[in-house]
């Protein structure tokens, strides 16, 4: 059974800018799929609908067989915690460290002491970083600022977890590296919804791709190719 | 909202005031600046009501009678004003009386107390003292002394003190009239002017900010766990802003009081206000940090609301 699930989602910018134009996609558990397209092709837009950033101008979105599209406002938060996010400019606080960035989540989540004091460090040890855990992320390199960006977005325990050009920023080495840990995730049954321009790698994780362009999907190939 | 949210929204709010130490330190001083004008035109409002207060107080009519006016007369008129709601007091003083008290005043003075020896007769009309409350109509009690019917019993010479004075009592009536609607006007706009300064300077912290409301909202933090915070953050402007605008007055108040003169004016105002702030500190203090308080965090919470 699907567990995200897009149903004629039309999204509409003024009177004529159409961001995505009838999009019908469904991605089952513990997918691991890339999208890709050139900008403008709608991939953000897709994101900001699924995090509930922004709603459509027509259709449903379902998550969990929940139609977010009819979150009331209070629900967000909850809704949020459910759905991981990382960026390619990271997000992270520079005033805090590490684990207080990590910590954070757990915070304003109204979660207890003992349970941030248990949660931070395996999240920190899963992405690499227990040996940071002090550090500020202006005293980190862009891979390590992403893997604190990936584990705060893992702190929640979140099922679906999307990375949107996570690797933008990022030299090879680095990449290479993010795009394992979220193989890594993907593997302990996290969907990864990956939005990239990077054909390189779209080619080599044999994955799912899903293209994008003037708001329409023209491709969607199982371990598919980066075809533009 | 759990005690643990509470607590880290307060601690969020603490940790932000000392993180932006600029922002901070400029938003106190205006809200110390906004205040002690605020206080000032309090002080100013406090020292107009007791000036004017003393000013009415000393607005007293006099009414003189003909010597040859029977005293049947005089208090006939005396019972006619007492039964008017604006009179308030009306103190009796015949002729021999009214030279007693003119011989115990000048006691000390033997050139005075001669004159009336040299004349050889009681030369000082009797008059009733009237006290009308309030001032204003003190013209309606003066035409009724002045009716027919006891027009034949009032001094020809100056009959009253009010009618020789009437320009000048009009004048300062309306003076201090005018006084007290400026401090009140000059008191509300100012508390406006506060209103805005708060409000503006909430939006400028959401907006130096947004970034970080941004990953507040992104990890799940609920609409209160995001806003909050900058109102704790104002609350703190207001307590801040309170105690240093309650310390500069309490010190200028104080060397003012210690001065001898404040250039042409007399420096009893200082040294009452001076000892009316030590007695009343507390109060004044508290009703202060109340109302700074409500004005800051109902501005920054409606400014957040707008904004976030």
């Amino acid at each position: 059974m699907a567990l995200i699930e897009f149903q004629n989602v039309v999204k509409t910018y003024g009177n004529k800018i159409k961001a995505l134009d009838d999009i019908d996609l469904s991605i089952d558990r513990g997918e691991f799929v890339t999208l890709v397209g050139p900008s403008g092709a709608g991939k953000s837009t897709l994101i900001r609908l699924l995090t509930r950033e922004e709603l459509p101008s027509a259709g449903h979105i379902m998550v969990a067989g929940r139609d977010i599209t009819k979150l009331k406002p209070r629900e967000l938060p909850y809704y949020r915690r459910k759905v991981g996010v990382i960026f390619q400019d990271f997000k992270l606080l520079p005033q805090k460290t590490v684990a207080e960035n990590v910590a954070y989540a757990l915070e304003v989540s109204d979660a207890p002491p003992d349970e941030i004091n248990r949660k931070v460090p395996l999240i920190l040890d899963l992405v690499g970083l227990s040996h940071r855990m002090k550090n500020r992320p202006n005293e980190l390199s862009g891979g390590e600022r992403q893997r604190v960006s990936i584990a705060r977005a893992l702190v929640h325990t979140p099922k679906i977890l999307i990375a949107d050009e996570p690797t933008g920023n990022l030299d090879p080495v680095n990449t290479w590296e993010i795009i394992e840990l979220l193989f890594k995730i993907n593997k302990r049954g996290t969907i990864v919804v990956l939005a990239t321009h990077d054909r390189e790698v779209v080619n080599a994780l044999k994955k799912r791709v899903i293209t994008m362009k003037d708001g329409k999907i023209i491709s969607d190939q199982e371990k598919g190719k980066y075809i533009l | 909202m759990s005690f643990l949210s509470s607590y880290r929204i307060m601690k969020l709010g603490a940790i932000s005031f000392f993180r932006n130490r600029l922002l901070s330190v400029a938003a106190v001083l205006v809200m110390t600046i906004t205040l002690l004008i605020i206080a000032s035109f309090a002080i100013l409002n406090i020292v107009l009501n007791k000036s004017v207060a003393e000013l009415q107080s000393k607005i007293n009519l006099i009414v003189y009678f003909d010597k040859s006016a029977p005293e049947d007369k005089i208090l006939a008129l005396q019972s006619r004003l007492e039964s008017e709601s604006a009179v308030k007091e009306v103190h009796y003083t015949n002729r021999d009386a009214a030279l007693q008290k003119y011989l115990s005043d000048h006691a000390g003075d033997p050139q005075k107390q001669k004159i009336v020896q040299l004349t050889g007769t009681n030369p000082l009309p009797a008059s009733i003292e009237i006290k009308v409350d309030p001032p204003e109509q003190i013209g309606a009690v003066v035409a009724i002394v002045h009716s027919p019917s006891y027009q034949g019993i009032l001094q020809a010479s100056k009959s009253d003190s009010y009618s020789e004075d009437k320009a000048t009592i009009d004048k300062l009536l309306e003076f201090t009239h005018f006084l007290i609607v400026a401090g009140v006007v000059a008191s509300i706009i100012f508390m406006l002017i506060a209103v805005l300064v708060v409000f503006n300077t909430v939006k400028l912290t959401t907006f130096t900010r947004r970034e970080e409301v941004e990953i507040m909202r992104l990890v799940g933090a609920t609409e209160s766990f995001v806003r909050l915070p900058f109102v704790v953050e104002s609350l703190i402007y207001a307590a801040c802003g309170t105690t240093f605008a309650a310390l500069i007055l309490i010190f200028s108040l104080r060397s003012l009081a210690n001065s001898t003169k404040i250039g042409s004016l007399p420096v009893s105002y200082a040294n009452q206000l001076n000892i009316y702030f030590s007695a009343h500190l507390v109060p004044i203090l508290l009703i202060g940090l109340v109302i700074s308080m409500f004005i800051s965090g109902t501005c920054s919470y409606l400014a957040v609301r707008r904004s976030l």
